[in-house]
């Protein structure tokens, strides 16, 4: 398969006018996993998620609109 | 690890009424699946990122218009899948990128590999072990101490995961 008729491909499947094999083809690939080994470790899935949420929250900005509620440590801390 | 055991049904209700904890916590429990997912397709982080925060932008913007039965695995399961066909069909199309994306995603799509989603998952070790267990305990009953040549073999997790599931206590 060429880079060429991969774009067609994946073209029409997007825009829900392939051929059932085609779409076949294309849920089969999807369908297919590796055996993942690029494990991250616990610190490199932390900083990642830290990320992702980030540019989330940047997105919608719901910290501003709906901030969450103080927790009971810090208004006790604050009445001191 | 998963940071509390709310139920995801209880979660989506939650976001139903603006409960930024409870889409953290979603977040928290199915980014990096999808990321790794998107990762393996892609074979780019960057995209993988860009697909798994395209997802959750869309869910907590959507979050007032989901239906009643709202399934929030199928809802993941389907974005994703379109949406690493998408950036696949957006890195082809451009023209600095279509070589090595091409490298990349084009050997995939041989017979040989699209056989392998039609093949069974595999199985975890254990219940392979368990199989074993179960042929030598009750289809090859040999007369002797046929016990000692088994029971070594025989760990823990095997003999609660057996109790576990004949007992269906999963």
């Amino acid at each position: 398969m060429t880079a060429e008729t991969l774009i067609q491909k994946t073209g029409r499947y997007l825009r829900g006018e392939s051929t059932p094999a085609e779409a076949r083809q294309i849920q089969n690939w999807l369908s297919c996993t590796n055996d993942n080994n690029r494990q991250l470790t616990a610190e490199e899935r932390s900083m990642l998620e830290l990320e992702i949420l980030a540019e989330v929250q940047a997105h919608t900005a719901y910290p501003l609109f709906h901030p969450k509620p103080e927790p009971w440590w810090k208004k006790i801390t604050a009445f001191f | 690890m998963s940071r509390n055991f709310t139920p995801e049904q209880t979660l989506i209700d939650q976001l139903l009424v603006d409960d930024t904890s409870a889409f953290e916590e979603i977040h928290h429990r199915y980014f990096y699946p999808l990321f790794s997912y998107c990762f393996d397709k892609t074979g780019s982080p960057e995209a993988a990122k860009q697909i798994v925060r395209d997802i959750f932008i869309s869910l907590w913007e959507k979050r007032h218009t989901l239906p009643v039965n709202f399934s929030l695995s199928l809802y993941l399961y389907t974005e994703v899948r379109r949406s690493v066909v998408k950036s696949i069909y957006t890195q082809l199309a451009d023209e600095n990128e279509i070589q090595v994306t091409a490298t990349k995603v084009i050997p995939g799509f041989s017979v040989d590999q699209l056989q392998k989603a039609r093949r069974p998952v595999n199985q975890p070790v254990y219940a392979e072990n368990m199989a074993t267990l179960r042929s030598s305990l009750f289809m090859q009953k040999q007369p002797g101490n046929w016990w000692n040549q088994y029971l070594p073999s025989i760990d823990v997790k095997m003999i609660r995961y057996a109790f576990q599931k004949a007992f269906n206590l999963f």
